[in-house]
Formats: structure tokens, C-alpha cells, sequence
């Protein structure tokens, strides 16, 4: 018959085989499942292989330690302790006859969350690339006047109430249309509120022109939740250009890396959708001023070409005037020109009237020449004539009627 | 050519029309009627920057009726 042992027997002999195999203090890391602060923290710490729960523990910090813990805790790594984080520790197990085994922490190491945040963050980025994810929000191109514009924020956010001051209250004027998609901007819960916020901004995407996504305002904690590949996805798969305003220096978070455009503060994301109208409101008062600069030019132009016309006509009809005198000069010199080469003819004309003058057989008659008719015929050889024939000779004044003696022949006379 | 045309088209119209001018390609019959358009363009997407107006109030209605809706 073995030994029988009551149940607390058993657990103080559980709690003095633990007490002295775990004696000194131990280093373990795990990820925290559940964190509830009372007055003491208590937490469910889990260890995960590829999703499926391979170990899981009770915790607690103290609460003489909890505060101090923390703060040093979230200063160094921007999260709070909270359901997802992974977390290296120093612990004393303990095992207590009614409670069970329990690891009381005493220190947490902030740089393995660190450096696990960085490692969890790249994997959400590394997943979204592999995914073409990562530049579809990029890619939408930015509206060229952001005037109906989605917020995703917590209604009561410091964050919030400064950009719609800013946006409502801007130097210009412009008016914008604002509607708020009310969600939980931190803790466990805010994952699927913003994702839920973001589906319906994709919904009412045909009304809005860009989705903005500002923080509550608070500290530098609480991040976590923007590294988030939910959210990232959601956002990329979103029609509408978004702007993160999440109000932080320390780290680029996922939500940064898929948005179309980012911003350090809710202000600065106001500020940037104010210079975008400003922007645009100058190009169309360019516009405007060049407008009337060149109905100016084209007036000045069409004036002067007008004017130039006249002047051509005017020019024109001169030459016509010039031309006709001319041509009127050339035919009054022609003129001049018939004139003399009539003259000369008249000249050439006497001459030759002089020369038919010097033929007439009168005018040879007149220079002592005379005619001797024999038988009414002109006697131009000796031979004509007989001695004794009758002779008539016609002389300038008159006739001489004479009779043949003697005839010789002799030498012409030259 | 719309009447309330989105701020892009209406950029891109004023524009063109500056470019017409600029460049002189524009016939002188039809210069008025262009310089007419432009301005019109250009004062209702001032009007769209700085007042409350139709086109706003819509939006909030329809999504007064969106929220209707869910409730």
C-alpha cells in the first residue's frame, strides 16, 4: 500500500522540491498573453512556436516594483506591458500550496523588447512587401485640394481636437468637410478598431478625398499598436490617399511605412493639407494673372498688327502713286525721244531732197552743162552725128539751133 | 465642358485656356468666350476653397443618411 498524502502534503512537498532546484533567480523570456494591474501586476506569460501555445506561466510583479518597473520599461522601449509583447526577465519561481507555481519578476530587460519589436516590425514590413502591399497607398496619387477629409481618431484626443483646430481655424479660410471614424487608439483593442475605422473610410471612400490617422496625444508609449500588419493592410488596400499623424520621434512604425504620406504630428498633417489648398489656390491665381497678362499681349499684338496693316496700305497706295508718276516721267521722256528722232528724220529728209536737188538736169544745166538733141535724140557720142546735121542745143535759159561742120573724135572728157 | 467640373479638371481647363491665350493660337472671335470660361473657373474654385458651400453641405447630409442608416 503506498503512502497516502493529502493534497497539501503533496504541494509542500512540490514547493520544497521547487525551492531548491530553483534557489537562485532565473532569466526567461516569454510573451505576455494577459496583463492586469490591480495594485500588483499579474500576467499570463505564453510561449509560442509557429502560433500553437507551447508553455504558459503565471506572473506577478509586485506592486513596491511595478511602478518604478514599468516606467523604465515603457521609457526605454515606447510599449507599455501589454498582450503581444515579448519580454526578457529575471524571476524567482515560487510554488505556493494553494496557488500554484507563480514567477515573481524582478527586473525586465528593455533592450531583448527592443530588439524584438524590430524583429516583429520587420517581418510585418518584409510580409507587406512580399505581399505588394507595402507602396499601394504610395501609389494613389495625392489630391490636388484635400478638402473632405476622414479622421480616424479618438473622439476625446488631445491630438484630434489639434488638428481640427488647426484645420478649421486656418489663416485662409478654406473650408473643410471633416468627419471623425471614432477609435480606440491604444491597448489590446486597438488593432480592430482602427481596421474596423478604416473599412469604413474605404465605404464612404466616393466622399472623402484623403484619410488622416492621429494618436491621442499622451506620451511616447503605445505604439505597439501601429505596427500592426492588419492595419498596414487595410491601409493599403484603401482607395483614399492616407496621412499618419501619430505624434511620435522615436520609431517609423508600420503604419507610417504604408502610408501614402507621413507626418510627425496631428498639427504638421493640418499644416501639410493647408499648404496643398494654398498651393493650389496660387496656381489658379497664376493662372489668372497670366490669363490677363495675355489677353493684354494679344490686344497689344492684334492693335499693332492692325496698325501695321494701315501703314502697309498706306504704303502700298503711295507706291501705286510713285509708280504712276514714273511711268508717266518714262513716256514723257519717250516722248522727248520721237520728238528728236523726228527732228533728225526731217533733217536726213533735207539732205537727201538736197541731193535729189543736185540731180535734176536743170540745176546741171544751170552749173554750165548743156543737152545737144540730133533728131530729138541726146547726143552722147560723136558718132551720133553727121556733118551737116541740124543740132539742137538746150542750154539753162534757152535753146541754140546750130549745124554740124566738123566732127573730130577725140578724148573723153574726165 | 462641365458646369461644376472637380478641381482637376477645372485647373487643367484654365490652363489650357492660358496656354491658348498665351501662345496666341486662339481666334480673336472666340477670345471672349474663352476669357469668359476661365474666369468662370477660376471664381468657383475660389468659391469651393472658402465657402461653406452646396457641395460640402451634401456631403455632411450624406453622411447624416450613412449614419441613419447604420443606426
Amino acid at each position: 500500500m503506498p503512502e497516502i498524502l493529502s493534497l497539501y502534503e503533496l504541494n509542500q512537498m512540490i514547493r520544497s522540491v521547487v525551492d531548491t532546484a530553483f534557489s537562485q533567480a532565473v532569466y526567461v523570456t516569454a510573451e505576455i498573453a494577459s496583463c492586469d494591474v490591480k495594485r500588483h501586476c499579474y500576467l499570463t506569460l505564453i510561449d509560442k512556436e509557429d502560433d500553437t501555445i507551447r508553455a504558459e506561466m503565471r506572473a506577478v510583479i509586485w506592486a513596491n516594483r511595478y511602478q518604478a518597473l514599468s516606467r523604465t520599461f515603457e521609457e526605454a522601449t515606447g510599449v507599455r506591458l501589454l498582450k503581444g509583447i515579448k519580454v526578457l526577465f529575471q524571476a524567482e519561481l515560487s510554488f505556493h500550496e494553494r496557488y500554484g507555481l507563480k514567477l515573481n519578476i524582478l527586473t525586465i530587460d528593455p533592450s531583448y523588447t527592443i530588439g524584438e519589436l524590430a524583429v516583429r516590425r520587420k517581418e510585418i514590413l518584409e510580409r507587406l512587401v512580399r505581399e505588394n502591399l507595402i507602396n499601394c497607398n504610395k501609389k494613389i496619387e495625392f489630391p490636388l485640394v484635400p478638402q473632405r477629409i476622414g479622421i480616424i481618431s479618438s473622439s476625446t484626443a488631445a491630438g484630434y481636437e489639434d488638428l481640427m483646430n488647426h484645420l478649421l481655424n486656418n489663416p485662409y479660410k478654406y473650408q473643410f468637410a471633416c468627419r471623425l471614424y471614432d477609435a480606440v487608439m491604444q491597448g489590446d483593442r486597438a488593432e480592430e478598431s482602427i481596421v474596423d475605422a478604416l473599412h469604413q473610410c474605404a465605404e464612404d471612400a466616393s466622399g472623402l478625398d484623403v484619410v488622416v490617422i492621429v494618436r491621442g496625444g499622451g506620451g511616447q508609449v503605445d505604439l505597439h499598436c501601429f505596427d500592426s500588419y492588419e492595419i498596414g493592410r487595410a491601409i493599403a488596400l484603401l482607395p483614399l490617399p492616407v496621412i499618419s499623424g501619430i505624434g511620435h520621434q522615436r520609431d517609423i512604425t508600420v503604419v507610417d511605412e504604408v502610408s501614402n504620406r507621413r507626418e510627425k504630428t496631428p498639427t504638421a498633417v493640418a499644416d501639410m493639407i493647408i499648404t496643398a489648398l494654398k498651393e493650389f489656390e496660387e496656381r489658379i491665381d497664376s493662372s489668372a494673372h497670366n490669363l490677363i497678362h495675355g489677353v493684354n499681349t494679344m490686344r497689344a499684338d492684334l492693335k499693332e498688327n492692325l496698325l501695321s496693316v494701315s501703314k502697309g496700305l498706306e504704303i502700298a497706295a503711295r507706291n501705286r502713286v510713285l509708280d504712276n508718276v514714273h511711268r508717266i516721267a518714262a513716256l514723257i521722256k519717250g516722248l522727248h525721244y520721237c520728238t528728236k528722232l523726228m527732228k533728225n528724220e526731217a533733217l536726213n529728209l533735207r539732205v537727201k531732197e538736197n541731193s535729189i536737188q543736185h540731180l535734176n538736169p536743170r540745176n546741171v544745166l544751170k552749173r554750165g552743162f548743156s543737152i545737144t538733141y540730133s533728131n530729138g535724140k541726146a547726143v552722147k557720142t560723136v558718132s551720133h552725128v553727121q556733118t551737116g546735121d541740124d543740132l539742137r542745143t538746150v542750154l539753162y535759159d534757152g535753146e541754140v539751133f546750130s549745124k554740124v561742120e566738123l566732127k573730130k573724135k577725140g578724148k573723153k572728157i574726165q | 465642358m462641365k458646369d461644376n467640373p472637380d478641381y482637376k479638371d477645372a485647373v487643367e481647363e484654365i490652363e489650357s485656356i492660358v496656354d491658348e491665350i498665351e501662345s496666341e493660337s486662339v481666334d480673336v472671335d472666340v477670345l471672349a468666350e474663352k476669357v469668359k470660361r476661365a474666369a468662370y473657373l477660376i471664381k468657383i474654385c475660389k468659391a469651393k476653397l472658402k465657402k461653406t458651400d452646396d457641395e460640402v453641405k451634401k456631403i455632411l447630409k450624406e453622411f447624416e443618411r450613412g449614419e441613419e442608416r447604420m443606426d
